[in-house]
């Protein structure tokens, strides 16, 4: 009456891997649509950095006014900050593959751009307000987590209120840019995150975040 | 990817591949399931209670005992094992009253060693072990003894299911118990039945005294002896319409200490035969890794689990308070991601075949019961009642691992 069907040990291992496989497939597909996505995204910004560039270079042959300059700069800055916060929400859901770093840092490289050509600008046009987020992508210290996750949304809800009154430009220190890493050494920072506020105002703890107003005019 | 992604990969391929095992057997032998092999030779039985304090249900137990259709028991050989409330006199009184009833007075020495000296003096050619506070249904005994005819098989075990549950906790074991009557039923159909646990079992007691008895070290005698036997080769079946009632623990505290006992026994088995892995069969290749694994995976995966929770408390703690200090808001609308990664997906799937699984068995078990499972008793089960579990394993360890004498 009782048949032994230890087979079926075979069998559960050939259905576990097909649905495993199954679900690991979809799953990199559904990871590759929104990469895609991110992409497609990303080239448009890219295309929106050089049109930025061009328009510096048009700026400092004197045909074009501070304020038109620093309006660019700023809407360009907005848009790629929008993008990398889809690009942030993203990372959470990416198990499987690591392009989405890659996305990240190709964004946070298009920052370090804008970050220079501001600095060109700004010999210019000292009027211009600048925040540069500097934070770590893979942070393991749960405390400096929790100060980053401060830090954005201060910024966030400061950039809300005051809108284009100034650029802001957070980047990811820890993604082995070179340019970036150079840059860096010039302001001698003790550690990440830290807001540099128009390039003197360094704030590294959340009780010093209402002295950025101060520091913007 | 992650090392966590791996680690969450490893485990759902795990439990996919269990779930996967258990629904193939169940479909390729789910016509067997309630047969039971028709009875040719009448064995004798010599059931065995061995009762420890057991006023409140000793009488009930010989009383189910002896309303059983089994025509061949020949003795119930109640073990008073130094009880200090009224079992000797109603067991004494059960004697004068029925001619099969037996009392075996003894000196306090523990269930195992009460056993092993009632096989000494039983007269049966098979004996059944029957706790003292279960109740095999009428037709059990008939329903498992054809079982013996196959040869090599040594003990035959049954489902055991909880006696009246009235408090929530009783509620959960009753689906605990039904899950595990039918996983059991499934690993007998791949010869890797693992436990014949005490509310009712039957063993040859040829084989019982050849292979030297029951474990008087082993706080989990009936995991032993069923470890023992697959050792030795012997198969052990599982009769799924046979039945026996055992009380329940009826209090958070109780349920603890027993899961415990249960924890430490196992662990103590895994201990005498760790040996034997991937040798003798399907004991070496299947019931000590699955046993292994199982201890190791929920423990593993208790701490991964705590510490993530923790990590995520300690930062969103931290989060808040950064929050306040600075004036910003707790939390952002913008926060809310709705982009769900693999993982939720396969943990979503897996908890929906879990899920089915458990209402399979209750579905299975109750088919001639003719009782149904509380849709929210499941989900809490399936949430916290096993969620639970892992808790107890570690401090089961932990005592396992300090040593010393453990008691009941």
């Amino acid at each position: 009456m009782l048949k032994s069907r230890k087979h079926v040990f075979w069998e559960a291992l050939f259905v576990t891997a097909v649905i495993f496989v199954f679900g690991l497939v979809i799953g990199m597909y559904f990871e590759q649509v929104r990469i895609d996505e991110a992409n497609v995204a990303f080239y448009e910004s890219e295309a929106n950095l050089f049109d930025t560039i061009a328009f510096i270079d048009l700026f400092n042959s004197g045909k074009l006014s501070c304020e038109e300059a620093v309006n660019m700069n700023v809407d360009f800055a907005d848009n790629i900050y929008e993008e990398s916060k889809f690009i942030d929400k993203l990372k959470s859901s990416s198990k499987l593959t690591n392009s989405l770093k890659i996305i990240h840092k190709k964004y946070d490289l298009l920052r370090v751009v804008l970050w220079i050509n501001i600095l060109k600008v700004k010999g210019d046009c000292p009027k211009t307000n600048t925040l540069v987020y500097l934070y770590n992508y893979e942070e393991s210290s749960v405390e400096k987590k929790a100060i980053q996750d401060t830090f954005s949304k201060y910024i966030l809800e400061l950039k809300e209120r005051r809108g284009n009154n100034f650029i802001l430009i957070p980047i990811a220190v820890d993604q082995n840019i070179k340019t970036l890493d150079y840059l860096l050494k010039n302001y001698e920072f003790e550690t990440y995150p830290v807001i540099l506020v128009n390039e003197n105002g360094k704030i590294y703890d959340v009780e010093s975040l209402k002295e950025i107003e101060k520091y913007l005019s | 990817m992650e090392f966590i992604t791996w680690v969450y990969l490893f485990y759902m391929f795990i439990a996919l591949y269990f779930l996967s095992l258990f629904t193939l057997t169940y479909l390729q032998n789910k016509k067997y399931f309630f047969s039971y092999p028709e009875i040719k030779k009448h064995f004798s039985i010599s059931v065995l209670i061995p009762a420890y304090n057991e006023e409140e249900c000793i009488e009930g137990t010989v009383e189910s005992i002896l309303s059983s259709d089994y025509d061949n028991i020949k003795e119930i050989i109640i073990i008073n094992d130094g009880s200090k409330d009224k079992t000797q006199e109603i067991a004494k009184k059960l004697e004068d009253k029925y001619e099969k009833v037996i009392l075996f007075d003894k000196t306090n020495s523990g269930k195992a060693d009460s056993l092993n000296q009632a096989i000494k003096i039983a007269k049966g050619e098979l004996i059944a072990v029957v706790d003292a506070d279960s109740y095999p249904s009428h037709k059990s005994f008939s329903q498992m003894v054809g079982f013996f005819e196959e040869e090599g098989v040594a003990a035959v075990t049954t489902r055991i299911l909880v006696r009246n549950p009235k408090k929530f906790i009783q509620k959960l074991q009753e689906i605990e118990y039904m899950v595990i009557a039918f996983s059991r039923k499934l690993l007998g159909f791949l010869d890797a039945i693992y436990v014949t646990p005490g509310p009712l079992a039957i063993y040859d007691k040829h084989v019982l005294i050849k292979v030297g008895g029951f474990d008087t070290y082993n706080l989990t005698e009936d995991i032993e002896i069923t470890w023992r036997l697959s050792f030795e080769g012997y198969k052990i079946r599982m009769s799924y319409p046979a039945s026996s009632t055992s009380v329940s623990p009826s209090t958070l505290k109780a349920w603890f200490k027993q899961r415990l006992r249960w924890n430490i026994g196992g662990m103590q088995t895994i201990s005498k035969y760790k040996k034997n892995f991937f040798r003798k069969g399907m004991f070496g290749f299947f019931i000590l890794p699955f046993f292994v694994f199982s201890l190791f995976l929920g423990i593993l995966g208790l701490g991964i689990f705590s510490y993530r929770v923790f990590r995520r408390f300690l930062l969103n703690y931290l989060s808040a308070f950064y929050s306040f200090d600075s004036n910003t808001s707790l939390f952002l609308i913008q926060d809310i991601n709705l982009h769900p990664s693999i993982l939720h997906f396969f943990g979503v799937t897996l908890f929906v075949l879990g899920f089915a699984f458990i209402f399979v068995a209750i579905y299975s078990v109750n088919k001639d019961l003719g009782k149904t499972a509380s849709f929210l008793d499941v989900i809490f089960y399936s949430i916290i009642y096993m969620t639970l579990y892992p808790f107890v394993l570690i401090f089961s360890l932990c005592k396992f691992l300090k040593g010393g004498k453990y008691s009941w």
